[in-house]
């Protein structure tokens, strides 16, 4: 199944691919057979892209971002494709001085 | 009161560079205060949105922050303690 390189991602813990109907159709890492976590992610979604993001209403949709401190969600379409990458938050060390 | 400080705090949130508009909400998804393009958001949306992010990890105890970008801008929701928070941002 091509998964256009979305398990190649750096940091990544798990992916997901769905159709428009969100039916998983490639899967990996944390999220391997995530049916749950897919539907419960498309809901979100459905209501998120209605949502305006300026007061131009002509503006396309790119991505949707689902944070918490240690790991995030980052969402995105292309294709008739949902992609949903589960990524691990890095954050920055302190500088030693 | 409290509705005063809530203004005060937006004027200060409207200061920073890119922002152009921000709205409150309160649990219930009712607009508590808005300005700029946070005028034209629905508050139950955001809040919705945010329950079914929470609803993705309910084990996680932070709270989620969900940032939806477009090319014309992007929109950052965060909730606490029954607030919620919506940023309109620009993309400059």
């Amino acid at each position: 199944m091509m998964t256009q390189g979305i398990e190649q991602i750096p940091d990544s813990l798990g992916y997901l691919m769905l159709n428009e109907d969100g039916a998983v159709i490639a899967s990996g890492g944390q999220l391997e057979n995530g049916e749950k976590i897919a539907n419960k992610l498309m809901h979100l979604i459905r209501i998120a892209i209605k949502m305006p993001t300026s007061d131009e209403r002509a503006s396309s949709f790119k991505k949707i971002t689902v944070m918490w401190k240690t790991f995030m969600y980052v969402i995105t379409f292309s294709n008739h494709r949902v992609f949903i990458c589960k990524r691990q938050t890095n954050s920055p060390e302190p500088i030693a001085v | 009161m409290m509705e005063k400080s809530i203004e005060k705090l937006m004027d200060e949130i409207m200061t920073n560079p890119g922002v152009n508009g921000v709205v409150c909400t309160d649990a219930q998804g009712l607009v508590v205060a808005a300005q700029g393009v946070g005028r034209k958001s629905t508050g139950g949306q955001m809040t919705g949105v945010l329950d079914l992010a929470r609803d993705l990890h309910p084990d996680v105890k932070d709270e989620p922050i969900v940032c939806i970008e477009s090319d014309a801008g992007s929109l950052l929701l965060k909730s606490c303690d029954g607030i919620t928070i919506g940023i309109h941002k620009t993309n400059s």
